[in-house]
């Protein structure tokens, strides 16, 4: 008859307690590299992205996306601001070398309306058309119904994108 | 930093503490197409009175790389700025990327600190 600790112990690590613990192991070595350096974990902060993410939302981040693929537009995106746990978090609306400027409250892009579904309602912001170099993009967050002056949004480089939010 | 000293002379003291720091032709480039803002003390003076609903507010540096050439060096960090709202109670995250230039006069002082600019917004 099994004594029941010996039970517990072969439940909790297995006949091969070494090859048990090296699983572990390696298990938290895939872990702490998956999501510190491939899906990174970040939480919005603030308005800009409503309604399609709320203030205080937890994302990952997929920092490897952008090395099989361009930044294609639509893309919701990690933008670096400060280091690498602070981010922007907001969309592509513009490509390099496009054009892109706002008429009341709608972006026009190369001379042409964009369409933009995931905009619930706009407040009527007008920029001047700006050109993008052949490593800009050209981004905002999807809360087009507040100030202008409150929202952060404008060309960046390409090497500030970190990767698109994946959930 | 920005703690309420209470009352002038540890106004004076803090003020000189935050001096040693900087060169006397300091220059601050906030960027955002804002204007530079010159001279160590027109620098301090806008410092002491910087607003934050009465609480004071803390600076780290984090991320920091330093390249040295002779008598002047070139840093680039993260500053990341927490305050508590006196008026509100709730925490006050922000963070910029900062390039510092600094020149050794006795001392390594600070010569010029901008503030990197992420999203250039286009004109209105």
């Amino acid at each position: 008859m099994r004594q029941s600790g010996s039970f517990w112990r072969e439940a909790i690590v297995g006949r091969r307690p070494a090859r048990t613990l090296v699983r572990i192991g390696v298990l938290v070595v895939l872990s702490v590299a998956i999501f510190g350096w491939v899906f990174v974990p970040v939480r919005t902060y603030g308005p800009s992205m409503l309604p399609t993410y709320r203030s205080g939302s937890f994302h990952l981040v997929n920092r490897l996306a952008y090395r099989f693929r361009h930044p294609a537009r639509g893309d919701v995106v990690a933008v670096r601001l400060a280091g690498p746990h602070v981010v922007y978090v907001k969309r592509i609306i513009g490509l390099p070398g496009e054009s892109v400027a706002f008429r009341d409250g709608v972006v026009w892009v190369n001379g042409q309306p964009l369409d933009e579904s995931y905009i619930e309602s706009r407040q009527p912001w007008t920029t001047q058309s700006v050109v993008l170099g052949p490593d800009e993009f050209f981004v905002v967050g999807d809360n087009r119904n507040m100030p202008m002056s409150q929202h952060e949004f404008g060309r960046v480089r390409r090497e500030r994108v970190e990767g698109p939010l994946v959930f | 930093m920005n703690e309420r000293p209470a009352d002038g002379l540890s106004l004076v003291a803090r003020t000189a503490q935050l001096a040693q720091f900087l060169t006397e032709d300091v220059v601050l480039d906030p960027g955002r197409q804002a204007g530079v803002i010159s001279g160590r003390d027109r620098l301090l003076a806008l410092a002491s009175r910087a607003p934050n609903g009465g609480g004071a507010f803390h600076v780290d540096f984090v991320d920091m790389s330093v390249q040295v050439n002779g008598d002047e060096a070139q840093a680039h960090l993260t500053a990341a700025l927490s305050s508590t709202d006196a008026r509100t109670g709730e925490p006050n995250v922000d963070a910029r990327e900062v390039d510092l230039t600094l020149v050794k006069r006795d001392d390594w002082r600070i010569q010029r600190i901008v503030l990197v600019d992420v999203l250039e917004r286009p004109p209105s």
